[in-house]
């Protein structure tokens, strides 16, 4: 007990070392006395004197005053002093703080609460070695947030540019195929008439272009869907023996042509059925495959698979591709796989192709878990090796898919095809390609129409384009299985047609019912093997007789009186505030014009769609006006109407120009006569009400306010179900059309 | 003599003790370091002819390691909001820190400074987004530490803020003029 006051008692001698053991150690010590007050007990060295000037041993502090940032810590140091905590720790510390001095230096801090023998003592510590090792901790922390913040910052950038780049290719390929889509098709169309020689060699060429710049389009955008990690390999059971035999009868032709043998060895051992992505694996044998023969010009190309040797699975394959061609030079090797790369430029002049294929196979081999490298001997040949996993498939339970059922048709059947696009171009199109053929052809230009059409059972095939208004052909094909579903009918044959490459539209056709999807632009013979493989083995044709041909002009005119009548929709479809009509419309126009060498159709029909899509209608029908004053322009021999280039009014502007519409409008209405007598007699009050609607609006539109009221009426009368009225009104129509005389006329 | 507590706020790395050298004692330093707990400085500043001592509290950065503590805030008549424009994430981070100050301290007198503005060329922070945070009235300063600019109109503005407050809370018992 006694012990417990001698420290204020000690010796003069024994107090002056403590003072200089806490001066040393860096310590101050206070004894906090009731009414929180704050004694000094040790001698104050030098530095707390630049912090607290004027204080002595034993006088009292005012120590939050002087440290303000012990604001939070004192009200708990009290705690602790006062007996108020439950399991007093024997001191409470405090954080790190800094005192700025005037002369710039910094001190550090720490603050020591404790309680001893009755006493309450609060410690100053001069933390600074604490500090700066706390300091070092956390600045190395931050250093390595700011370097995570710059990667993200980084990533997110390239993500965005990587997006971008992929976006843009995506439209661009959409872009280039449409129009390449018509090119093609038109090249093949000219290639089967009669033609000079001369001809015959330009029309090649046409063909080899285009086909060239297909193939470019769909690399390129391929190489980006792997770049910015958009490819997704599919895992599906598949057949080996079917995948690398169908790759290398893919090459046969071209081998023949060349006289080079190509054939292939599947070691035994290797697993026949695998699960992965067979498209993709078929696609690098293809590139590979290609290219060695593109670079042979006598002796083999041979593909060999075997299990890959050392490979802890037996579905882990080695492929070789081995051929006899010139060969690669050593210095050159490493460069194969680069994008754009050929060993040596002059290869580009001399064998075409970008050197695209490899870099694709690479990334896809890569993608599969595999590697891919080259061994070549300059003037000996070259061996393509890649590896790639695999897991292990089962092989199919049943016989050959529903498909082949399809395939036993008999040859001379004559096929009934439904042609669904809502591009008048694109069915011309398909019309023309299919033409020679014995099929027999019927046409829906949307959705409903597809549906109601093919409801009747009357199709062995039907060809569905999947964008179309009223209803997608996404919808149409569900519409179908569901039916056939429904009624156990046997499956029809649907595939589906757009220009859309990427690999999610396939998958949603096929998710739709479809069972096999074609990519614009649809070369003749794909279309013709689709429909042979799926629906029925067509003869083979050999089309040259004189009326098929065609010459450009009336492609174009007809081309041009079709835009025409798309202008006409446009506006009727202004009159209904059916923008969704006019976007269909302008994309259509967007998508060919070019195509047909009518670049401003392309252009205009480009501002339609954009207009509509804003819902401008000022915007819509100026660009109208200016369609239908370039259409007037150029219509070879067509109406010409030389008010449509007066300087009046837009509105005015826009009725002279579709004055010169008028009469087709007319010829359309007097050509509607049939099907508003089915309508009657079927009392279809839903057709005679739209068709009162219609007429409403585009009477108005085409100048005639007669027409207008009449379909005001029979819109009306269709309202009410009136069959008796409506009878009066459509012989009023009747009457009005007969006696109507258009001064162009 | 009045005394005032002044809180500098913003994720690490924006700049705060920075601004705080060049405007206590005019210097500038290129080497980076990070502050531990919390940093006191006093400087006298004359505002409107009254002789106020600014008590400033710089506390360490927030980021992933450190949050600010309120115990740190409390007390304090304004606050400075420092954002790195070079930064945007210090941006979001200002955003929600003055959230989170309103909420424990109230509605007391604050400025926002974007820091280094000598490096304009290179900032991530857009005019858009100044303007957004002038929508939200938030008074708006740019302001470089390593040349000084705006550092002083960002202490006096804030300071005179601060006064023009009624009932103002001072922070010097008894002393008050």
């Amino acid at each position: 007990m006694s012990e417990t006051t001698q420290p204020a008692k000690q010796p003069n001698t024994a107090f002056e070392d403590v003072a200089k053991l806490t001066a040393a150690i860096g310590l101050v010590i206070f004894e906090r006395v009731p009414r929180g007050e704050f004694t000094l007990l040790s001698p104050p060295p030098d530095w707390f004197q630049s912090l607290v000037p004027d204080v002595l041993t034993g006088s009292v502090v005012p120590v939050l005053e002087a440290f303000p940032a012990l604001d939070a810590f004192l009200p708990e140091a009290e705690t602790l002093w006062n007996g108020e905590l439950r399991e007093a720790p024997p001191e409470l510390v405090s954080d790190l703080w800094s005192e700025g001095q005037p002369s710039g230096e910094e001190l550090h801090f720490r603050a020591h609460a404790l309680r001893a023998d009755g006493r309450n003592w609060l410690l100053l510590e001069l933390a600074t070695s604490l500090y700066h090792e706390r300091q070092l901790v956390l600045q190395y922390a931050h250093d390595v947030a700011l370097q995570n913040d710059t990667i993200v910052r980084l990533n997110l950038e390239v993500e965005r540019a990587t997006q971008a780049k992929s976006d843009f290719l995506a439209i661009m390929s959409h872009e280039i195929r449409t129009p390449l889509n018509a090119i093609l098709g038109m090249a093949e169309l000219m290639a089967e008439t009669e033609l000079t020689e001369e001809q015959r060699k330009y029309v090649g060429i046409f063909q080899r272009a285009g086909s060239n710049l297909l193939t470019l389009i769909n690399d390129i955008l391929d190489l980006s869907k792997v770049e910015s990690g958009n490819l997704k390999l599919e895992s599906e059971n598949f057949d080996l023996f079917e995948v690398a035999g169908s790759a290398i009868d893919l090459v046969q032709g071209k081998a023949r042509e060349k006289g080079v043998a190509v054939t292939h060895e599947i070691v035994p051992g290797t697993p026949r059925y695998l699960r992965g992505d067979a498209l993709r694996l078929r696609q690098v044998l293809l590139n590979l495959l290609g290219n060695s023969l593109k670079f042979t010009h006598q002796g083999s190309v041979r593909l060999r698979v075997e299990p890959e040797p050392d490979a802890p699975h037996i579905s882990a394959l080695r492929f070789a591709i081995k051929d006899t061609g010139i060969g690669i030079a050593p210095d050159q090797l490493h460069k194969v796989f680069q994008s754009f790369t050929q060993a040596d430029s002059s290869i580009t002049r001399k064998y075409g192709g970008t050197g695209l294929g490899l870099t694709i196979s690479k990334k896809l081999v890569e993608a599969m878990s595999g590697q891919i490298w080259v061994e070549s001997t300059p003037g000996e040949g070259s061996t393509f090796f890649f590896t790639a996993r695999f897991g292990l498939g089962q092989a199919p339970a049943v016989g050959p898919p529903a498909i082949r059922e399809a395939s036993a048709r008999p040859l001379t059947a004559q096929l009934r095809i439904l042609v669904a696009d809502d591009s008048e171009d694109n069915r011309f199109l398909i019309g023309s390609y299919l033409k020679s053929l014995p099929y027999r052809l019927d046409f829906a230009e949307n959705g409903v129409i597809a549906l109601e059409k093919l409801r009747t059972g009357a199709y062995d095939l039907a060809l569905v384009d999947v964008h179309m208004p009223e209803m997608d052909g996404y919808a149409v094909a569900r519409n179908v299985r569901d039916q056939e579903r429904s009624k156990g009918g046997k499956p029809l044959p649907m595939l589906a047609l757009t220009a859309d490459a990427y690999s999610s539209a396939i998958e949603k056709s096929v998710a739709a019912g479809f069972n096999a999807h074609l990519t614009k632009p649809i070369r003749k013979q794909t279309l013709l093997e689709a429909i042979a493989r799926y629906a029925a083995a067509p003869q083979q044709h050999v089309a040259k007789a004189a009326d098929e041909s065609r010459s450009l002009s009336s492609l174009e005119s007809g081309y041009l009186e079709r835009s025409r009548k798309k202008a006409a929709d446009i506006v009727a479809a202004l009159g209904r505030g059916d923008f969704d009509a006019i976007r269909t419309n302008g994309h259509n126009m967007k998508g060919t014009g070019t195509a047909y060498g009518f670049p401003p159709i392309t252009e205009l029909g480009g501002t339609i769609e954009q207009a509509a899509l804003a819902k401008d209608a000022d915007a819509v029908r100026t660009a109208v006006q200016d369609l239908l004053a370039y259409l007037d322009q150029d219509a070879p021999a067509k109406n010409p109407e030389p008010e449509a280039s007066s300087k009046n009014g837009p509105r005015l502007k826009l009725k002279s120009s579709l004055r010169s519409l008028a009469p087709e409008f007319i010829d359309r209405l007097r050509a509607s006569d049939n099907s508003l007598r089915d309508a009657i007699r079927q009392s279809d009050f839903s057709a005679l009400r739209i068709f009162g609607h219609n007429l409403k609006g585009n009477g108005a539109n085409f100048g005639f306010p007669v027409l207008s009221e009449l379909g005001d009426r029979m819109e009306s009368a269709a309202l009410r179900n009136e069959l008796g009225p409506m009878e009066a009104l459509i012989g009023e129509l009747r009457q009005y059309l007969d006696s109507v005389v258009i001064e162009y006329e | 003599m009045i005394q005032k507590k002044i809180c500098m706020i913003g994720a690490f790395g924006v700049g705060k003790t920075s601004l705080v050298a060049r405007f206590v004692r005019s210097i500038f330093s290129e080497k980076y370091q990070t502050t531990v707990g919390v940093k006191i400085d006093k400087k006298v500043v004359e505002v409107g002819g009254q002789q106020v001592t600014l008590v400033l509290w710089d506390i360490a950065g927030e980021d992933a390691l450190t949050t600010v503590k309120v115990s740190q805030l409390r007390g304090a008549s304004g606050y400075i909001l420092v954002v790195d424009g070079l930064r945007k994430a210090t941006y979001e981070t200002a955003l929600d820190l003055q959230r989170r100050v309103g909420e424990a301290i109230g509605p007391v007198p604050f400025l926002c400074v974007l820091n280094k503005n000598d490096l304009r060329e290179r900032w991530d922070v857009t005019e858009a987004d100044v303007e957004a945070l002038r929508q939200k009235s938030w008074p708006v300063l740019y302001g470089s530490a390593k040349n000084g600019e705006g550092v002083e109109e960002l202490f006096q503005d804030l300071t005179t803020a601060i006064l023009k407050v009624p009932n103002v809370r001072d922070d010097t018992a008894g002393e008050a003029t």
